[in-house]
């Protein structure tokens, strides 16, 4: 049921696709509530977040358990550079980014070789080293007093501050995510990348460089959730060391698997559900991580690899091109599927 | 000062050591980083302390009772989540995500019923204390040492020695071929988690002891320690996890003692993944990993 | 094509559904003080069960007979909550008692919500016979809902704020909680006055927002006092409970005094361990071991132990050890009469609050403005919550230092 579900996602991928980006692009003008505006906000960022991490475990098979060090990362670096320099957005993002992705080959290096289990129990420790340093250098970070009235992004002059023009900015930053990682993916390099998570021995006899590839996409994705990290530290305005423990990186990750491993539209579903659940459930705050923990083990009975993990689009959408005609002889689909 | 942080460093290092004898004898059979083995730890501490009041302070038989509670915890944990895992021959990911999230469901579930505060915890070994030297020693740090190692001993010797390790070996070598060769792999496997339980209440008791408190946060506390330990002796060592906790307990100690008391784990944690560039299978595993 | 349609619409209710989910969950969010007034009708019926009234009130010369109180009476702070109106409410009916007035205290739910807040601000600003607001419990509400009142040059006193920034965010604004700034620094003045000879002091503190602070002002006072501090650790809370390698490092210092800034479960681990590893000084411990559980978790294992605070310490068996002042008298013996219960620190603090609020009022009238003058001049107010209380010249609250000293496992005031 559910594959013939998203066969015919498939199949009109690109209308869906455009239909969902018009409603998004609605959606601020629709709604008034700074309250509902925020919450999504807070979702597209988790999207970018998950999306990353979703190609670290999903796409590469890595499990990283760290990804909110590589969050908080961005996000002390942007705060950094426009409270203390005063530097424009245009600055403080791509920085972000910069930094973040140094860090992400500076943890790569060494522990990319390191057996599976390994590098899970190291990302972790190095999530919580991060905490640590971010809650000591009282110098840089202030510590646990945090780092306060971060001003409002700016780009080239542009100023953005209300949560409409937030709205806006996420959704550019989401979409500039999706087509990176797409394009990575459906490239040469994406293919390598899927041969090392299926089979690094079968991958490395074909001649790939597993751990050139391995460092490569650990970089995007630090790359990405330090974007996410100036994102949000400039939106909310105030961080403190709090937001980026090991428990929010277990959050992503549980979004990530919620989704389906390795599932870009999987991704979606799981940052949308997981960040939307949460406000719903306020009045039940007290058990969202019992809840949590719930649905984990529920879902890995029912569905060990997530809501679309078992579902590969791209399949889907070439057995649907090449099943025999029926209906009559309507032709269908042929319109809508170009490439995948 | 520096015998005194060893000492200090030793049982700090020994309580580690006791909760990652049990991360690592699970590791060592299913390849499974078991999430919630400081949940065990931390539910075997608050079976204790509930019994030790329900049975009229009578310790040893609130402590038995509790280690029987606390083993069923760690068979239902398999049987009710892992088995089924494995019956559907789920990839192995899955089974880690299954122990995260048993993990979740245990603490919130304690803190829901008891609350999120510390309680006291009583104190019955305690024997008073002894100098060495400057250095002040307790008879429980003495206590806590020792019970490590003989729990490590007994382990080896059931693992190393008996029949039932035999089967335990067989199975984390070749589920297929133990399996063929009559091994009955889902017994094999609640005993171990049986024995993790059983691990996980012990320490968790000795420790509630040595600080006359139990909270909540005990086993996330500990937890990444444990891991770090375990790693660091190598998984799936038994002896390897003994000696990881103890050198990353007197890491710490030296660390927080002789540079910087805030940034005292950080300093741990790095020296594990600088010893990892080096011996990426930890100091004592081999490049064949000898497992349990 | 049709299919596609078809898929396209589900995707589109299922947006839409999604949104309208959303929506419905907190539909009057914005600041939009308009439709306010009429979605919180139901709020305020609540209020007005809970308000005992006496008969009709009674009206002064401006129309003003009401004080309006917003907290959160549902959620998850309801019970500290519903100790504010009880103090509240006790205060307002002894008032009332005394003077022969009918003034009432009006209370309104803000769910410990800072948007709820604000919308129940709103409200009350828009009732012409309020004269001052009370509130919130937490905060963030408290913080949320301050623009309104200081717009609106409506007083805002709040019994327990705590944030520093909270008075400062204008004229109107007041809040009944000591400043965290001069905490610290009164610490240091009360101990170098009563244990001046043990000057070398070890300080450790957790590091979080709170400890920093508390623990930086108190080590400059300290300095200049002519003390001396020997060792000023930090630790991360929430990552272990082994304190022993700080201990043993403070130990080598030799230091007189060690004063703790903690939660109360890890100040308790750090002074037992203190004691066990022989460290002999003088042990100082903040105001948040001031409670049941911490005399459990320490018992009678380390006596004379200082603990400072600057809110007195309701705990049954403390008020039955100590001589309490006539004012603490009355209110507990009251409060047990009425509630059936003994009241605590919240309970005092919102008392404290009407109490300044009315004493202010007989004064100078319901006019704003005069009001805010008369409570910026409040000195030496006796409350129950305190002693010595007044406001200083950035209207922050300051407060006499309460000393306690633990002994047989329990606390006793000794000032």
């Amino acid at each position: 049921m559910l594959e013939g579900f998203c066969t015919k996602l498939q199949r009109h991928h690109a209308a869906i696709t455009g239909a969902v980006l018009v409603i998004t692009c609605l959606i601020p003008f629709c709604v008034t509530s700074t309250y509902v505006l925020r919450i999504c906000v807070v979702a597209q960022m988790n999207i970018i977040l998950v999306l990353s991490l979703n190609m670290m475990t999903g796409l590469l098979g890595q499990m990283s358990f760290g990804h909110a060090a590589f969050f908080g990362i961005g996000a002390y670096t942007a705060a950094i550079l426009s409270t203390k320099l005063n530097m424009p957005a245009q600055v403080t993002f791509p920085a972000a980014m910069v930094v973040a992705g140094l860090f992400g080959i500076l943890l790569g290096l060494p522990t990319l070789k390191l057996k599976g289990y390994y590098f899970v129990i190291v990302t972790m420790v190095f999530c919580e080293i991060m905490r640590i340093v971010e809650l000591n250098w009282m110098e840089v970070t202030r510590g646990p007093l945090g780092i306060m009235t971060i001003p409002k992004p700016g780009f080239f002059g542009l100023r953005i501050s209300t949560q409409r023009e937030f709205y806006f900015l996420a959704l550019a930053l989401v979409i500039l995510t999706v087509i990176v990682i797409r394009n990575i993916m459906n490239s040469r390099i994406g293919y390598a990348i899927l041969a090392v998570r299926d089979d690094e021995v079968a991958a490395e006899s074909m001649g790939i460089n597993i751990f050139r590839y391995k460092i490569l996409v650990f970089a995007v994705a630090s790359c990405f959730a330090g974007l996410a990290g100036a994102l949000y530290a400039q939106y909310t305005g105030y961080i403190d060391p709090t937001s980026f423990t090991n428990n929010k990186s277990n959050e992503l990750l549980v979004m990530v698997i919620f989704g389906g491993l390795g599932n870009l539209v999987g991704s979606f579903i799981g940052a949308i559900t997981l960040s939307v659940i949460p406000e719903l459930l306020r009045g039940l705050a007290t058990y969202r991580q019992l809840i949590y923990g719930i649905i984990l083990v529920v879902l890995m009975m029912v569905k060990p690899d997530g809501l679309l993990g078992a579902v590969n689009f791209k399949y889907l959408g070439q057995r649907d091109k090449l099943k025999p005609l029926k209906d009559g002889g309507k032709k269908r689909g042929a319109i809508w599927w170009k490439k995948s | 000062m520096l015998l005194q942080q060893i000492i200090n460093g030793l049982t700090i290092g020994s309580t580690y050591a006791l909760v990652s004898i049990g991360f690592t004898m699970v590791f060592g059979v299913l390849e499974l980083t078991n999430f919630a083995n400081s949940s065990l730890y931390m539910l075997g501490a608050y079976f204790t302390l509930m019994l030790y009041n329900a049975t009229g302070h009578h310790f040893f038989v609130a402590l038995l009772m509790s280690i029987i509670l606390t083993g069923i915890a760690g068979y239902c944990l398999d049987r009710f989540a892992l088995r089924r895992l494995r019956r559907k021959n789920a990839p192995k990911l899955a089974g880690l995500i299954t122990t995260l999230g048993m993990s979740m469901i245990f603490d919130n579930g304690i803190m829901l019923i008891f609350g999120s505060e510390s309680k006291s915890f009583p104190n019955q070994i305690d024997l008073g204390r002894f100098y060495i030297g400057n250095a002040i020693v307790s008879w429980t740090q003495v206590i806590i040492m020792v019970v490590a190692f003989s729990l490590m001993a007994i382990l080896s010797i059931i693992v190393y020695g008996t029949k039932l390790g035999k089967a335990m070996r067989s199975t984390s070598q070749n589920v297929e071929a133990a399996r063929l060769m009559g091994i009955n792999i889902n017994s094999v496997i609640a005993f171990t988690f049986i024995i993790s339980g059983i691990l996980a209440c012990i320490s968790g008791t000795m420790v509630g002891m040595y600080y006359q408190t139990v909270d909540v946060n005990m086993g996330t506390m500990i937890g990444m320690k444990t891991f770090a330990a375990a790693i660091l002796g190598g998984v799936g060592v038994l002896p390897g996890a003994v000696i990881g906790g103890l050198i990353i307990g007197i890491i710490e100690t030296i660390a927080a003692g002789y540079i910087s008391t805030g940034y005292r784990d950080a300093i741990a944690f790095t020296i594990l993944i600088i010893v990892l560039l080096f011996k990426p299978t930890g100091l004592f595993g081999q490049k064949q990993i000898n497992k349990v | 094509m049709k299919r596609s349609f078809l898929t396209m619409g589900m995707a589109a209710v299922v947006m839409a559904s999604l949104i309208t989910g959303c929506g419905a969950q907190k539909p009057d969010t914005g600041n939009n003080s308009a439709e306010i007034s009429e979605e919180k009708t139901e709020v305020k019926s609540e209020g007005g069960e809970e308000t005992i009234q006496a008969d009709e009130n009674q009206t002064d010369d401006m129309g003003k007979n009401k004080l309006a109180f917003f907290l959160p009476l549902t959620g998850d702070l309801m019970q500290y909550g519903l100790s504010l109106q009880k103090g509240a409410q006790l205060a307002m009916d002894q008032y009332n008692e005394e003077n022969g007035t009918n003034y009432i205290v009006e209370f309104n739910d803000d769910k410990g919500d800072p948007t709820e807040s604000v919308n129940v601000a709103n409200k009350i600003i828009a009732d012409e016979t309020v004269i001052a607001g009370l509130g919130s419990f937490n905060s963030s509400c408290a913080m949320a809902a301050a623009p309104v009142f200081e717009e609106n040059k409506l007083l805002l006193l709040s019994p327990t704020a705590s944030h520093t920034d909270f008075p400062t965010m204008g004229d109107y604004i007041f809040s009944c909680v000591i400043s965290q700034k001069y905490e610290g620094a009164m610490f240091a003045e009360e101990l170098m006055e009563r244990y001046g000879d043990d000057k070398k002091a070890a300080i450790i503190y957790q590091n979080t927002d709170f400890g920093v602070q508390a623990t930086e002002l108190f080590a400059k006072r300290w300095e200049e006092l002519g003390g001396e501090i020997v060792a000023n650790e930090a630790f991360v809370p929430g990552t272990t409970k082994d304190f022993s390698p700080i201990i043993s490092k403070i130990k080598t210092q030799e230091p007189d005094m060690l004063y703790i800034s903690a939660n109360y479960s890890d100040a308790a681990q750090i002074f037992l361990q203190a004691r066990n590893l022989e460290l002999d000084a003088l042990f100082v411990g903040p105001a948040t071991c001031l409670n049941e559980e911490f005399i459990e978790l320490v018992g009678s294992q380390i006596d004379g132990t200082i603990i400072l605070s600057t809110n007195p310490c309701f705990m049954p068996s403390v008020l039955e050890n100590a001589e309490l002042d006539a004012n603490t008298e009355a209110f507990v013996k009251s409060y047990e009469e009425t509630f059936d219960e003994v009241p605590d620190g919240f309970a005092a603090q919102s008392f404290d609050a009407v109490n300044i609020m009315m004493q202010c009022i007989e004064k100078v009238g319901t006019d704003s403005t005069a009001l805010r003058d008369e409570i910026a001049a409040l000195r030496g107010f006796e409350g129950v919550s305190g002693y010595d209380m007044q406001f200083n010249e950035s209207k922050e609250m300051i407060k006499g230092v309460y000393v306690f000293e633990m002994k047989d496992g329990n606390f006793y005031r000794i000032n």
